[in-house]
């Protein structure tokens, strides 16, 4: 039993994408944060991790 | 001198504050100033609500319509001069607009005018962009930058709302990507 780590980078990776847009129109960061660059980055990373550790849905034995 | 006017107001992003910038060429919160740049401007939209804007206003709010009346100067006459106004976005800078070399032979110090907001802003999505901005002179110049506010929600604009519907994606993916599958 395992994840989908390319699923889980590509949905990671747009995840934090357009979580830093919707911070950015929701006025919460200003265009210059740095956070519009680092959330994309802890997505994708989160997202690989995620889907190799796939802890959703594990049957308990 | 359009020239001047079509690249701060293009530049000035989203009209406020690009015309202060206009006006007072650099603008709100000053990083720098060997001149004495100065400036101010008027906005009133279009449901009359008007917005004063200084050039030494840290953050600024602006509407998606309407028009401004600014003024800005200089207690120093530039020669030679050249200016551009620059998007922030995360680390890095994009020249949204530029003016000069101008020689400035009519020694003017103090500029002032009136412009309609560009159309184009009202697609602008709401938000918190920081501009900065430059101006320099054979006698000195002036830097500054300002954030502008945007108004308007998120759920108003087509783009915000594509963000929404991309978040909501996004996250039932990686959901699916971390669940389990069979060998």
């Amino acid at each position: 039993m395992r994840g989908r780590p390319v699923l889980g980078a590509v949905s990671g990776l747009f995840l934090g994408l357009f979580l830093g847009f919707d911070l950015l129109l929701l006025k919460v960061v200003p265009s210059d944060s740095t956070l519009l660059v680092l959330l994309p980055i802890v997505g994708l990373v989160a997202g690989i991790l995620l889907g190799r550790a796939a802890p959703l849905g594990r049957k308990r034995l | 001198m359009a020239r001047k006017h079509a690249a701060a107001v293009i530049g000035g992003l989203l009209a406020g504050a690009a015309v202060v910038w206009l006006a007072a060429p650099a603008g709100a919160t000053f990083t720098s100033n060997t001149v004495g740049c100065a400036g101010s401007a008027t906005i009133t939209a279009k449901n009359g609500k008007s917005y004063q804007i200084n050039a030494n206003d840290a953050e600024v709010k602006v509407p998606k319509d309407g028009s401004a009346a600014w003024d800005g100067s200089t207690t120093t006459v530039t020669h030679d001069h050249s200016g551009s106004v620059q998007l922030a976005i995360a680390f890095w800078d994009f020249t949204i607009g530029r003016w000069g070399p101008s020689r400035n032979a009519g020694n003017e110090s103090a500029r002032k005018g009136t412009k309609e907001i560009p159309s184009f802003v009202a697609q602008a999505p709401p938000g918190k962009y920081v501009v900065s901005g430059r101006h320099q002179g054979a006698e000195g110049g002036c830097s500054g930058r300002v954030t502008v506010e945007i108004e308007g929600s998120i759920i108003s604009n087509p783009a915000g709302v594509v963000s929404l519907a991309g978040t909501l994606a996004s996250a039932a993916g990686l959901a699916v990507a971390a669940r389990a599958k069979r060998a």
